[in-house]
């Protein structure tokens, strides 16, 4: 903690840091004062004991403690030990309790029978789950089967899937959500740096002097962090911030410079700036000289290593007014945001409006150049920072290697001896892990309406409302036909996916199991299991073990693969801490009892004593830099060295500027985004649950620019119809200049039929990344019917 | 070419917004009804009966904190019927854009 102190957000967190309570529709009071500690006393008497856990919403990953009484969550409350978030959290989390005790929650096994779910025993289920699973095994392969998963399983649960589908089944098609949410920013770090994950941490807010905020509506998608961003800039007027985003979001309100590009064109914008700052000498000679080396990719498509002038060459493609001319943003701001961008310390952090884009590796390595070229990296302040908008997508997905690409810790499906490695590890016959990558998540899904994948399952995640084009997929999983491949959800609540699986399971979620969150920061934090779920309900990771076990039953996966090695999360974090061992991630200093005690430990931490890595790559810091593989003695504290880029550098990359797969045009003119707003979450499977949080927003709407509603005839409240290339939406509109003209806004929360705005989204993808464009894609306007 | 179009639909209406509107004025808000008036206790930060706090008038408040200060109305030192804020060791930035962190909207009627 530098300028900003704990006492200071431990003061402030009296405000913010309330405690709620389950099930208390009747109001309460809270604390007397803002000094007070920050609990509500009725909360507070409520509550027999109090435990530590951690926030399952956002990739903020908010420390929470949770007040227990008689076996039940009857309060939550930020926590003020908590040394990121520092008691700090926003609505949702506190009406956590409420959610998990909501009436709906799935409490039996259900199968698909004459049309209809109806209730099951798990014997039942469980039994005819891996019977399907086998029969499409043995008559078509393992490939013929796939799992998709989530960003808010558990990082053991998603490492077991892993496990049991790469090195036990023999199929990689495994993939999950955070392919929606965050592998362009996985491209992005791996093509620049040669592996994933931010070098950076929260801790480089309490430093930055200048925030370039891309495609990131912080205030409402990450609240705590916009806490932290306004805590600087309120303490040190000299802060400023630079946004880029087409839509006004609350975070333009105290922004310094606000860039509003066409959606789909800020890419030259990111290169104007960088042409803006080599010209004005504004960028970092020996930095660049010790760090970094620039490459193209050739007409022949093979990489070519060229020299700062070649770069600044390409770069006159893109001066700010050409960029101008096509992005719509005028020359002059352009200008302003590169000098205030080169002057630092700058941290950058984006969301989905860098990821969510067919040329988001492009875009997120185009970030990466201008940190690159102004030595703005590795000192405190000075970092590339992706936010994520899962609680687990980083530990849980990315890490654990749980798509179709990867393996865990690092390791890729196409390297030989990575695959050799995670073999051994695991007791798998050497070649059982396949060579080719699985299918991503449009084409897995692409291939389940092809009738190719013939068994399917689904954990804690809703594809049947978050996937882009969901009619297609929609269909996909639950049109019915001859042979229709055969779906398992696995959730705690009804959703738009059970509704068309063939078998639903019902899930613990949350502190109804014990496991691991890893969240933006590389900061791993263990969330105890507090209470029951309800009824026959079962985690995720119990589930597994049956499935494998059955899987072992019936000759699919080798005898004791998995059954004989373990009964519980704590058993396979063991092995999970032994695959890190020796890689950029490791985490061999991250015992269960340490994680117990404190609250995160961020990798790489090679032992019980190290208090975990702020920034990587930095000696002094990083203990990679001491000791293992990576370590290197000649080097002074402070030093820096890339050591997982190319010979130890990062690269900048020259990229093509590229058009949206679907910009607007004369049948479809209008430009459609999506985005969230504060009070709901993702698919708002959960956060509808609350009452309170429902009513702050019932409904869907669509957000139109005066100009437009003016030539269409619409006013605020007005039914608007939506209507694009593959669905349409009808919505209640809201007449405000938060868009460009031309562009319109729908939050992407709402789950009824007429709402269902990925409906209407486009399941284009970007070809480095496999992350679909939901950012853009052109509908015409309409008045619609109430 | 459709790029152009847009680009140059953008920039005409963006050019007419220039001049036109600069930026979109808020409407007062409505009087509020009784049932929406948050009450302070005089020893409490937050509104009497009301956990966590809400702020009321939902319609008007989703658009306001979009695009006003929310201080305009709520500081300590305005006139008017808005609840003035009991933050005493909040800074003024977080009360101008991130009331909506903890305070959930509510409709009028509720
Ligand atoms: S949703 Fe995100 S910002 Fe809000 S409390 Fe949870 S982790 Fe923190």
């Amino acid at each position: 903690m530098n300028d900003i102190t704990r006492r200071d957000f431990i003061k402030w967190s009296a405000m913010a840091a309330v405690a709620t309570m389950a099930g208390c529709s009747a109001p309460q009071q809270s604390a007397p004062a803002p000094q007070a500690q920050p609990t509500a006393r009725p909360t507070v008497e409520a509550a027999k004991e109090w435990h530590k856990s951690v926030c399952r919403f956002c990739g903020t990953g908010c420390g929470v403690q949770l007040g227990i009484t008689d076996g039940k969550l009857v309060a939550l409350r930020g926590d003020p030990e908590h040394p990121t978030t520092k008691g700090l959290v926003c609505a949702k989390s506190l009406f956590l309790p409420k959610i998990v005790y909501s009436p709906d929650r799935l409490t039996k096994p259900q199968i698909r029978k004459a049309g209809k779910l109806v209730d099951a025993t798990w014997e039942e289920a469980m039994t005819l789950v891996a019977d399907k699973f086998t029969d499409a095994i043995k008559t078509s392969g393992p490939d013929s089967v796939a799992y998709y998963g989530s960003g808010q399983a558990l990082a053991e649960e998603s490492y077991l899937a892993n496990r049991l589908f790469k090195g036990g089944i023999g199929t990689n098609n495994v993939d999950g959500n955070p392919r929606l949410c965050m592998a362009s920013a996985v491209g992005g770090y791996t093509t620049t740096y040669g592996k994933d994950e931010p070098m950076g941490s929260y801790d480089d807010i309490d430093h930055a002097r200048t925030f370039f905020l891309i495609g990131s509506n912080t205030a409402e998608a990450h609240p705590v962090i916009f806490d932290r961003i306004l805590d600087r800039k309120s303490k040190n007027p000299n802060v400023q911030i630079i946004l880029v985003d087409p839509r006004k979001t609350p975070v333009r309100r105290v922004t310094d410079v606000y860039l509003d590009p066409i959606p789909g064109y800020d890419l030259d914008i990111f290169h104007a700036m960088a042409y803006v700052i080599i010209q004005e000498k504004l960028h970092d000679p020996a930095f660049i000289e010790k760090h970094a080396i620039f490459r193209k990719v050739d007409a022949d498509g093979k990489n070519v290593d060229v020299t700062l002038d070649e770069y600044f060459k390409f770069l006159e493609a893109f001066t700010p007014e050409k960029a101008a001319e096509r992005c719509g943003v005028p020359a002059t701001k352009i200008r302003q945001a590169a000098r205030m961008f080169a002057q630092g310390p700058t941290m950058s952090l984006w969301c989905m409006g860098l990821n969510q884009r067919t040329v988001g590796v492009f875009a997120n390595n185009l970030i990466h150049n201008l940190h690159l070229i102004t030595g703005q990296f590795g000192k405190p302040g000075a970092t590339p920072f992706s936010l994520t908008g899962q609680p687990n997508a980083c530990g849980g997905v990315r890490d654990t290697g749980s798509l179709s690409h990867l393996l865990p810790y690092g390791r890729v499906i196409a390297n030989a001896d990575h695959r050799a490695q995670m073999e051994k590890l695991w007791g798998a016959p050497a070649g059982k892990i396949k060579p080719a990558d699985g299918l991503n998540t449009i084409d897995m899904f692409k291939a389940l309406g092809e009738d190719k994948i013939k068994a399917m399952i689904i954990i804690t995640t809703n594809p049947g409302q978050s996937l882009p084009n969901a009619n297609k997929y929609r269909d996909a999983m639950g049109k019915d036909r001859p042979n229709k491949p055969f779906v398992v959800s696995v959730d705690a609540y009804p959703t738009r996916t059970t509704e068309l699986a063939d078998v639903v399971l019902p899930a613990a979620m949350w502190s109804e199991k014990e496991g691991v969150f890893g969240m933006s920061e590389r900061r791993y934090q263990l969330m105890p299991k507090l209470i029951n779920a309800p009824g026959e309900g079962r985690s995720d990771f119990d589930i597994l073990l049956d499935f494998a076990k059955r899987l072992e039953d019936r000759g699919i996966v080798e005898k004791g693969y998995i059954s004989s090695k373990f009964k519980t999360t704590a058993d396979i974090w063991l092995e999970m801490m032994e695959a890190s061992r020796n890689t950029a991630y490791d985490f061999t200093g991250m015992s269960r009892e340490r994680m117990k005690k404190e609250r995160g430990i961020r990798w790489p931490v090679l032992d019980e004593t190290h208090p975990g890595t702020n920034r990587r790559f930095v000696k002094g810091d990083d203990p990679l830099l001491d000791k293992g593989p990576f370590a290197d003695a000649n080097l002074k504290p402070g030093d820096i060295k890339i050591y997982t880029g190319a010979n130890n550098k990062a690269i900048v990359w020259l990229r093509p500027s590229k058009d949206p797969a679907e910009p607007a045009d004369k049948d479809f003119p209008f430009v459609l985004s999506t985005g969230r707003v504060l009070e709901h979450w993702h698919t708002a499977t959960m956060t509808m649950k609350a009452p309170e949080l429902r009513r702050a927003q019932p409904e869907a709407y669509c957000e139109v620019h005066p100009l437009d509603a003016e030539k269409l005839g619409i006013k605020t409240g007005d039914m608007i119809k939506l209507t694009s290339r593959r669905g349409d939406v009808t919505v209640r509109t809201r007449v405000i200049d938060t868009t460009r003209p031309g562009m319109v806004f729908v939050p992407m929360h709402w789950y009824e039929d007429n709402a269902l705005i990925n409906k209407v989204t486009i399941d284009a993808y970007d070809p480095a990344s496999r992350q679909p464009e939901f950012k853009v894609c052109a509908v015409k306007v309409e008045k619609g019917k109430a | 070419m459709k790029r152009f179009l847009f680009l140059s639909l953008g920039l005409l209406a963006l050019l007419a917004l220039t001049i036109a509107c600069q930026p979109t004025k808020m409407p007062p808000p409505p009087t509020p009804q009784p049932t929406a008036i948050a009450v302070f206790e005089p020893t409490s930060s937050f509104a009497a009966g009301a956990f966590p706090p809400t702020i009321p008038i939902r319609q008007w408040h989703d658009n306001a904190w979009l695009i006003t200060d929310c201080l305009g109305c709520h500081g300590k030192d305005t006139t008017g019927e808005a609840p003035k804020v009991v933050h005493k060791d909040l800074p003024d930035l977080y009360l101008n854009v991130n009331c909506r962190t903890c305070h959930v909207p509510q409709p009028p009627d509720q």
